[in-house]
């Protein structure tokens, strides 16, 4: 099998548990979940790209799958949009205010949470800690 | 049901992959172009699709499914975060400025023009 075929599967396959993992967060949680789900995946997203694919662990369609796969379709942005234009609409406007801001700057609070994990990480196994 | 989801998820997010790829080969610089090009294009989409007022199933498959594995969160922070880490700071707050002004004006715009068609 070619490397690039292989690369659509494993998108393929883990898109579709990321998908119906983030599903079953919404039905919990309403529109929490998408934070849930955005937060959460910001963080594995920034943990597998400087920890995992950094120190070359998995292999190639294995990082693929599960970055642009599981996680990618774990998180969502057009629901997040959505989500606050609905919050808009229903004038819950102190609602909506806070689902924005808590996207935004948690989404970035956990991307930078992952990169300072990992980068610990790979001091560490370097022996520089 | 649940399976018709995750294959509308796994649809969404080859096409993700497969023009991620194609728009890197084709466009180079810093700002990133392709996560940006399918965020605002699925806002604009789901938006549009909420505003017909899908029936259940067709919203979980289309909705939910495909462009929540076409679009993505988690890629569009990571980048915003590699553009800061590179030094990249106007590019970095271009691309988030736009992202979520563009992304949210246009499920606002899809929202609109989905309602109209229903009348």
């Amino acid at each position: 099998m070619s490397d690039k075929v292989k690369n659509y599967l494993s998108v393929a396959f883990f898109a579709f548990f990321g998908g119906i993992s983030r599903y079953y967060l919404g039905k919990i949680w309403q529109s929490s979940g998408t934070i849930v789900a955005n937060l959460v995946g910001c963080f594995l997203l920034a943990f597998l790209t400087y920890y995992v694919i950094e120190r070359d662990l998995l292999a190639g369609w294995l990082n693929v799958g599960l970055g642009t796969g599981f996680i990618g379709a774990f998180t969502t942005f057009s629901s997040f949009t959505v989500d606050f234009m609905k919050l808009v609409n229903a004038h819950h406007l102190i609602h909506a205010m806070a689902y924005l801001s808590i996207s935004i700057l948690g989404g970035f609070l956990c991307v930078t949470l992952g990169y300072i994990l990992a980068s610990r990480l790979v001091k560490k196994e370097k022996g520089e800690f | 049901m649940i399976w018709m989801l995750g294959l509308g998820a796994s649809a969404g997010a080859c096409v993700r992959y497969f023009l991620t790829n194609l728009i890197k080969k084709h466009v180079k610089g810093s700002f990133p172009l392709a996560t940006f090009f399918l965020n605002v294009s699925g806002a604009l989409v789901l938006g549009f699709v909420v505003g017909i007022k899908l029936k259940t199933l067709p919203y979980a498959i289309l909705g939910t499914g495909f462009l929540g594995g076409y679009t993505t969160f988690s890629t569009f922070n990571t980048e915003l975060f590699a553009l800061l880490d590179d030094h990249n700071y106007r590019m970095a707050v271009l691309y988030g400025i736009l992202s979520y002004v563009i992304g949210i004006s246009f499920a606002f715009l899809g929202f609109m023009l989905g309602q109209h068609l229903i009348g």
